[in-house]
């Protein structure tokens, strides 16, 4: 066996290793979630819909289901809306204070999210907003802020300034240039942050533990509820529910750009 | 005709840093005029102040007699080349070459034809639909000058335009470039740091250097008659003699046995000290230990031979530094030889 096949093999046995590390868990929870028992129990004695069923007609998840991926679009919206203007800024402004403003705005990363759910309880309770949609969405938009910010810089650094400028010479107004040009050009880097934006507010549980209320509740909100009164496999069907619903976003992301592309792994086009 | 561009005093600065500094040229119109000088000089900021892309800090730009120097460079209707093309890469080679049109509001049959003939003319209408990535640089930088020509720009821009090509196809994109400018007759600015490009195709050169142009002539009266010693290095090549000038109007360096002579016209008091220059084309070799009393030369002894195809270079050292002479042939190294060249060859400037 000659080095280079050698080599092969060690890196597909520890990618399969890293997989299934990280996926096996996910496979006892789905596997979990097709249980016909009345109890959590992994290997499952039998197999039914019926936990599935059940979160599916079940009232309070869905509506919380809804509230999630209203508040992951809204969230993602909001955010592409604001860092857009603050990474093309960022990038080719060159003002005073570029650098610090720039670490300021990432900085939600850094601060825990239980620290800016309790302030932000203090804040929005002043304005009234306490527990409503509004709030966690002003919540969310600063959590996911980064990602998009991030995303948006790197795409646009990688791109020549001398493409916007070529505009300009050719008769493009700033305005036209930006929508011809660099819109286009930075069109990945916004759906990559939006994608990024949209899975991270999916997933919160601090900010949106103590902003909701029973109408705003988002669905890790209503799940972590259900365990703390009852462990029944019901916990495994919406989880597994979420999952798939992940996956499809992913999916179809990847039919429609190519995610290595919005991961900016590859090169763009 | 149309093209005439005229800069008055243009000045650039970027902080503290004077990038131009009073620049003032005459373009007629259909020339092309080569910007050439060291990175730094101030040829590229020169050249986006024309474009408008560097707003000038004092001056006037004048195209065909309007005042452009406060418009944007959306108002102004140049055609530029960018050093790396710029070409747009997420729009097919058509529709980067139709950008123009479209901002101009022009659309349609109109496009399509005008579109068409500016690949024609590039000889690139078989690429088309290809996306700028797919191109080599070569058919990039037709892809780009189309893109710039298709809105028939009174003035034409070139940064660096063959630079990112690699030698052979450079000398012939040089050529083409130059014919394809004479036929269309558009007043053509080239932004180049290399000399042989810059006299290969330009009308007229301006040599700059900090900002200033140092000199601006037809190539031949740069390379022949080089306004300052800086200008005389920067294009081609030269054998530089530090000295001052005797009573009889002789150059006296130090290490020479014997003065040099310089020529009559040259004119510098005696006391003056002087940069003296002469071509390597111009020196000639021969295998002597001595320099005759009436000739005008150095003696030295042969320390290297560059091979360069056509000729070769031979390298003597000489009681002042090395000297460098143009062959047909090389000459034994360590042989002491006489290098002599004619007084009215010798270029001459007070230091």
């Amino acid at each position: 066996m000659n080095w280079q096949r050698r080599r092969r093999l060690v890196a597909v046995g520890y990618v399969g290793v890293a997989a299934v590390f990280i996926l096996a868990p996910l496979l006892v929870v789905a596997a979990v979630a097709f249980t016909s028992a009345n109890f959590v129990s992994f290997p499952p004695t039998g197999w039914s819909l019926r936990w599935i069923n059940k979160v599916l007609a079940d009232d309070n998840f869905m509506r919380a289901l809804a509230n999630s991926v209203l508040l992951g679009f809204s969230a993602a919206l909001f955010a592409a809306l604001l860092a857009t203007p603050a990474a093309l800024a960022l990038a080719r402004g060159g003002f005073r204070g570029a650098a610090e403003l720039e670490s300021f705005l990432l900085s939600p990363l850094s601060l825990p999210a239980l620290i800016l759910a309790i302030a932000l309880l203090f804040y929005l309770a002043r304005l009234g907003l306490a527990g409503s949609f509004a709030g966690l969405l002003i919540g969310h938009a600063i959590i996911v802020l980064p990602y998009m910010l991030r995303t948006v810089l790197a795409v646009y650094r990688g791109i020549d300034p001398s493409l916007e400028e070529a505009a300009l010479v050719l008769g493009a107004t700033p305005r036209r240039a930006f929508l011809h040009v660099t819109l286009p050009l930075i069109r990945p880097g916004i759906v990559a942050g939006a994608l990024l934006a949209f899975l991270v507010s999916f997933d919160e549980v601090a900010v949106a533990l103590l902003l909701s209320s029973s109408s705003s509740m988002t669905l890790p909100v209503a799940i972590l509820n259900h365990v703390t009164h009852n462990y029944d496999p019901a916990v495994a069907a919406i989880s597994l529910v979420k999952i798939v619903l992940v996956v499809a976003v992913l999916g179809i992301l990847e039919l429609w750009f190519g995610l290595d592309r919005i991961m900016l792994t590859r090169e763009a086009r | 005709m149309k093209g005439a561009l005229e800069l008055q005093g243009v000045v650039k600065r970027f902080g503290q840093f004077v990038a131009v500094d009073g620049v003032s040229l005459d373009v007629r119109p259909g020339s092309l005029v080569a910007l050439l000088g060291p990175s730094g000089c101030g040829k590229t900021t020169l050249l986006r102040c024309i474009a408008g892309l560097a707003m000038v800090d004092a001056g006037a730009i004048v195209i065909d007699g309007q005042d452009v120097t406060a418009l944007p460079p959306w108002d102004r209707s140049l055609g530029m080349v960018f050093q790396n093309y710029a070409l747009f890469p997420h729009l097919s080679v058509a529709r980067n070459v139709a950008f123009g049109l479209r901002m101009r509001g022009i659309s349609g049959a109109e496009t399509r034809e005008r579109v068409g003939n500016a690949l024609r003319l590039v000889q690139m209408e078989e690429f088309a639909e290809r996306r700028p990535r797919q191109l080599s640089g070569g058919q990039q930088q037709r892809v780009a000058l189309a893109r710039a020509l298709v809105v028939e720009p009174p003035v034409l821009l070139l940064d660096e335009p063959l630079s990112a090509l690699d030698a052979k196809l450079r000398l012939a994109m040089r050529q083409e470039l130059r014919e394809l400018q004479r036929r269309l007759g558009i007043t053509t600015i080239v932004v180049t740091h290399d000399q042989a490009e810059a006299m290969a195709m330009a009308d007229e050169v301006a040599v700059m250097r900090r900002g200033r142009i140092e000199q601006m002539a037809a190539p031949e009266t740069v390379y022949r008659n080089p306004s300052t010693a800086y200008v005389a290095e920067f294009v081609g090549r030269t054998n530089r003699f530090d000295g001052v000038v005797d009573a009889k109007g002789r150059l006296v360096v130090a290490g020479l046995a014997a003065p040099l002579g310089l020529a009559i016209a040259t004119r510098l008091p005696p006391g003056q000290a002087t940069i003296a220059m002469v071509r390597p084309e111009q020196v000639f070799l021969d295998a002597a230990d001595e320099l005759a009393d009436d000739e005008n030369g150095v003696a030295g002894v042969v320390t290297d031979n560059v091979f360069a195809g056509d000729h070769v270079e031979v390298h003597v050292e000489t009681g002042s530094g090395r000297i460098v002479a143009k062959r047909a042939t090389p000459m034994a190294k360590g042989d002491t030889v006489v290098a002599r060249w004619r007084c009215a060859d010798t270029l001459a400037w007070p230091s």
